[in-house]
């Protein structure tokens, strides 16, 4: 008989992660004790904030929440603002939405695969070292980041918490010049983009199906972004406005951060999710690498979304192109808002996955609520559910440092944004 | 032909590129990136090098977002807050081997500015020659430099200046030696 081992493992604060997390792992033989993800989570201060506050001022405040996805909380917000004031911004908002869209999925994207996630998979400590020996994919990488931090800053003034929109539509058009240089990278950027699925889909991804529940938004006719439906896998088809009568979120005691749950159940939104849901939304070229892939999708393995990530950046270089090949200026760049008192309600979908927003405003423009659910919440209790079947699919008979490095890999794989704060890690493993 | 049209013609014929960013934030002398950059894109020295020689970008986090737009360059210079230990508004010049080393787990808030250096020259994107400039700082809390970091920024930027007309200087030299030998 083996000897019974009781193990903890405290990772007070994760690393390669967007901002502070920590993991409390405890067993006893073999059996999970407890298994906690804390999580830190600025959001909710942003909410107070918010209040009183002119919905103009929204858009610049909310991307504040993030550095590494303000558009899509620019986007959620304006979204919101718009259908509750009846306003259609037209085509062209539409479309230049959507490419500053693809810009943040890019840049996103692209840091979190070479940066954060690729490390973990190849073996190495950090990305330094992973660069040393794959130098030239860590090169494409950076290209594709700053390929989407271009396409943001077109439309925003700069990348980070760009200034560029506003309800109604934008503060300014680019140039026709403008965006005929970037059009030109974009048209580059096709073969390093598609090259990138293929690299991820060769990497040695863990193996291991899991049960869960996939939710996106899902539109008539195109990959989701700024419109659609709440959809999952288990059959949910609602209207964005109908969120809280499916969704709620609550306090648990070891996270700052709320769960939410889908009808009281874990369930994960992002790329893997958006994947599965909107396969036959994607265009032919994406969908036969992704079928070349030698992976079946809709895909039950967590470990598969830095495919569906991949997959999204070639998607999104794919789509900013086809968007920007016959760019004009328009004659004005947003249409004029009248607010009106009511609640504003908006769902679109962030890198990490749907981001959802309600306002409630007065009849001067005024908000006087705030509520806005990130996908980090949402995957929480996912990211948990996920943590204890990989552990009892690893084993426990591993040292202390391995199932740590699994536990972080796993947590990395959802590339979760916690927070924007700056930490590193410091581990302490104890033994009963 | 005057001093300043014959570098102009000088740095034209050569392709010298150098490449100048300032890091700040909002925050006190955190700024300093930033108002150096203010001052360099005004200097008298800098402004009369050809339009293709520099390019001066302020930059709010040392991301690898540094690391763009430096293809074909033959000189970064970064000009960052320091915080060493020194008095307020001291100058330090750092080479690039000497900005410190990147350990650990890195997280993408956490890749400063060691980190994005040696990430560049890992993937080999660095120009040959790579600076730090930076000053001792003192409050981080203000919405202005502190009265030392202000007074101190003249000398930074002569310091930049300096180093920014070597590097001409030293290419011209190794030019015209090469024309030369052919």
């Amino acid at each position: 008989m083996t000897e019974q081992r009781n193990i903890t493992i405290r990772v007070p604060v994760l690393a390669r992660v967007e901002g502070e997390g920590a993991l409390e792992l405890e067993t006893r033989g073999q059996d999970i004790t407890t298994l906690r993800l804390r999580i830190f989570e600025p959001p909710r201060l942003f909410e107070k904030i918010l209040e009183e506050r002119d919905y103009s001022e929204v858009p610049e405040i909310v991307a504040r929440i993030c550095g590494i996805c303000p558009v899509a909380y620019q986007m959620s917000a304006v979204h919101a603002f718009e259908r509750l004031f009846g306003v259609d911004p037209g085509s062209w908002v539409r479309d230049m939405r959507r490419v500053l869209y693809c810009g943040e999925w890019v840049q996103s994207h692209a840091l979190h695969i070479h940066l954060l996630a690729a490390p973990d998979l190849l073996g190495y400590d950090n990305a330094i070292a992973m660069a040393r020996d794959h130098a030239e994919v860590v090169r494409r990488g950076l290209q594709l980041q700053a390929l989407g931090n271009d396409l943001i800053r077109l439309f925003g003034a700069r990348s980070v918490h760009p200034v560029g929109v506003r309800v109604g539509g934008f503060y300014h058009a680019p140039s026709r010049s403008d965006v005929a240089e970037l059009y030109v990278r974009l048209l580059a950027a096709v073969p390093d983009a598609e090259a990138l699925v293929r690299w991820a889909a060769a990497l040695d991804l863990p193996a291991g199906e899991q049960r869960f529940v996939s939710v996106s938004l899902r539109h008539p006719a195109e990959y989701p972004m700024n419109a659609g439906r709440l959809t999952s896998s288990a059959g949910l088809d609602v209207a964005v406005e109908e969120f809280e009568l499916h969704f709620a979120e609550q306090q648990v005691e070891h996270s700052t951060a709320l769960y939410c749950l889908l009808k009281g159940r874990p369930y994960l939104v992002g790329p893997l999710a958006r994947i599965n849901l909107n396969l036959e939304r994607l265009p032919a070229a994406v969908r036969v690498v992704l079928d070349e892939s030698g992976i079946l999708w809709p895909s039950r393995n967590p470990f598969h979304a830095i495919v569906a990530r991949a997959a999204e950046i070639y998607y999104a270089v794919l789509e900013a192109s086809r968007i920007l090949k016959d760019y004009s200026v328009p004659a004005a760049p947003y249409t004029a808002v009248e607010p009106k008192a009511g609640v504003a309600i908006a769902s679109t979908e962030a890198p990490r996955g749907m981001l959802w927003h309600r306002y409630d405003v007065n009849e001067d423009g005024r908000v006087v609520r705030a509520r806005i659910v990130p996908p980090t919440s949402q995957n929480q209790a996912r990211i948990e559910a996920d943590l204890r079947h990989s552990l009892e699919a690893f084993g426990l008979d591993h040292s202390d440092d391995e199932l740590r490095r699994r536990c972080e890999m796993v947590i990395r794989s959802y590339d979760p944004c916690i927070s924007c704060a700056t930490h590193f890690l410091d581990l302490r493993i104890e033994r009963y | 032909m005057t001093d300043a049209a014959r570098t102009n013609t000088l740095c034209m014929t050569m392709g010298i590129r150098i490449h100048i960013v300032g890091l700040g934030s909002p925050h006190g002398d955190d700024r300093l990136g930033w108002v150096a950059v203010g001052a360099l894109r005004r200097s008298a020295v800098l402004t009369a090098l050809p339009e293709q020689t520099l390019t001066i970008e302020k930059c709010d986090q040392p991301g690898t977002g540094l690391l763009q737009g430096l293809e074909g360059s033959n000189m970064l210079i970064v000009i960052d807050a320091v915080a060493a230990g020194t008095t307020a508004g001291t100058l330090h010049r750092l080479s690039r081997d000497r900005v410190g080393s990147a350990t650990g787990a890195l997280s993408s808030h956490g890749f400063g500015l060691a980190a994005v250096l040696e990430l560049g020259r890992v993937i080999g994107c660095l120009p040959p020659q790579v600076v730090v400039f930076g000053l001792e700082i003192a409050d981080t809390t203000g919405e202005v430099l502190s009265p030392p970091v202000m007074a101190a920024v003249p000398d930074l930027i002569a310091a930049v200046e300096r180093e920014v007309l070597e590097q001409v200087s030293c290419a011209s030299l190794r030019w015209t030696s090469s024309a030369f030998r052919s």
